[in-house]
């Protein structure tokens, strides 16, 4: 109405305007809440195989003596205890029980309200969780985008694994998820080129890496050092091109989304390293409604 | 065009979109800026201690063509028994290798510490003999021209000995 008035008299608000308007689009993309409620359940169902079997250590630290504490910054920001077995075990299960009553909740379609706080919850104990595994010494890299879903997910309201309206706070958690994996991938090569610097892709870090944990598959590779000088070049370039992946059709991302999950089941057969939370995060860009709905045509 | 109040499209199969208000749009906009921001700001200029907005590091460092690829691990005396090989784990002190590569500084600097291993060990194993010492070793291949030799090369980096008096590792 006013809009076109306004634009003529400061050229550079029409244009500030669209900006505006095509970010506020790009994020707020419905998704259908099916597609965010199919997402909760495998988060919520990955969650206790994660803590119980990939990564239960966490529930070790809880028998460690306190001098090998080494509480991370936000350990001791708000300040989080001093992890004791009690506290390992309530947390470890806690979490655990939490999400299995959570996936039977959003597969029920039962109590928003309360899947909302449960799902809240989760993600509390889970940040505690990831304190009491990364504060002795080493921080694992391979679970931001699952933090960011546990964050997220309690924000997109509620959903049903049928239900096909399209949803603007489910499409901004999604994205959230989806901007968390390309974030990794991308901010992982800038690590490697500040702290290895550009010759890190000719560099023994991968032959370093089958020396320690490499398998019959990678082991003969150490024999043709070109080979893994070779992938470390395609593994930064891999990584610097990522961030294409939140911009293109959904068919093609469909099929790099194939492509990254085959990348890493590779790495895992060669140095036994797999970042399965950051994988489960890679679903955030397939349409996973139609898994329960037959699409529309 | 961009307008989010425009009405939905009256197609009888397509239901209409569920809508966020310009204030929950906002506040999401500005979570979204905040925690990408603190990101980067952490992978250009912070470190591990700044989890979960730190660095993405894993296998970022160079290692040289030539020279060495180590990996530390634990050996421990009981009462009476010889030097005896003990893979640091979850499951036999409470961490893993890169913990302890990533304390490696400070049982350098205060072997004494290696006495809490000792006791993390008898915590997690009470049934078990406690350990009476206790090095951390650095097991070092030989690597020329980006291929291992095989000739492995052992150094002690830190060790400790339980009081005689306490007559035991740990409490």
């Amino acid at each position: 109405m006013s809009t076109p008035t306004r634009a003529e008299r400061r050229p550079g608000a029409a244009m500030g305007s669209r900006v505006a308007g095509a970010v506020s689009h790009w994020w707020f993309m419905p998704v259908p809440r099916a597609r965010i409620a199919a997402f909760r359940v495998l988060v919520y169902a990955f969650l206790p195989l994660d803590m119980l079997v990939l990564r239960p250590w966490g529930a070790a630290h809880g028998y460690v003596d306190p001098d090998l504490y080494r509480p991370l910054m936000i350990g001791r920001l708000l300040p989080l205890p001093t992890p004791t077995p009690t506290l390992v075990h309530l947390v470890q299960y806690g979490a655990v029980a939490i999400s299995v009553a959570l996936v039977v909740l959003i597969a029920g379609n039962r109590a928003p309200r309360v899947q909302t706080w449960l799902a809240a919850s989760i993600f509390l104990l889970y940040l505690e969780w990831m304190v009491v595994s990364f504060s002795y010494g080493k921080v694992d890299h391979d679970r931001f985008a699952f933090l960011v879903a546990l964050a997220v997910l309690p924000t997109a309201g509620r959903a049903a694994l049928r239900d096909m309206t399209p949803s603007q706070s489910a499409g901004w958690a999604l994205r959230m998820v989806q901007v968390g994996v390309v974030a990794t991938y991308f901010l992982a090569a800038v690590a490697k080129v500040r702290f290895g610097g550009w010759g890190w892709v000719n560099s023994t870090t991968i032959a370093r890496a089958v020396i320690r944990r490499g398998t019959t598959l990678a082991d003969p590779l150490l024999q043709i050092p070109w080979t893994l000088q070779l992938s470390q070049w395609f593994i930064l370039t891999l990584e610097f091109v990522s961030p294409a992946l939140l911009f293109v059709r959904p068919k093609i991302q469909q099929y790099a989304v194939a492509f990254l999950v085959s990348f890493h089941v590779m790495t895992y057969l060669m140095i036994r390293i797999i970042f399965m939370p950051h994988v489960v995060c890679l679903a955030a860009f397939l349409p996973l409604e139609r898994i329960l709905n037959r699409p529309t045509k | 065009m961009t307008s989010q109040e425009a009405e939905p499209t009256a197609s009888p199969e397509v239901e209409p979109t569920a809508e966020l208000s310009t204030t929950g749009k906002r506040s999401r906009l500005a979570v979204a800026a905040v925690i990408f921001g603190l990101l980067t700001v952490g992978a250009f200029f912070g470190n591990d201690d700044y989890f979960p907005l730190g660095p993405f590091r894993m296998y970022a460092t160079s290692s040289q063509a030539t020279g060495e690829i180590a990996v530390v691990a634990l050996e421990m005396k009981t009462e009476g028994s010889d030097w005896t090989l003990v893979r640091p784990s979850p499951g036999t002190v409470g961490m893993n290798v890169a913990e302890f590569e990533g304390q490696l500084p400070r049982f350098e600097e205060d072997p004494e510490l290696l006495a809490a291993v000792a006791a993390s060990r008898s915590a997690l194993h009470p049934d078990e003999p406690g350990w009476t010492d206790l090095r951390i070793v650095r097991q070092a291949t030989v690597v020329v021209d980006k291929v291992p030799t095989g000739e492995v090369i052992e150094t002690v980096l830190a060790e400790w000995s339980a009081p005689p008096d306490s007559g035991e590792a740990g409490q």
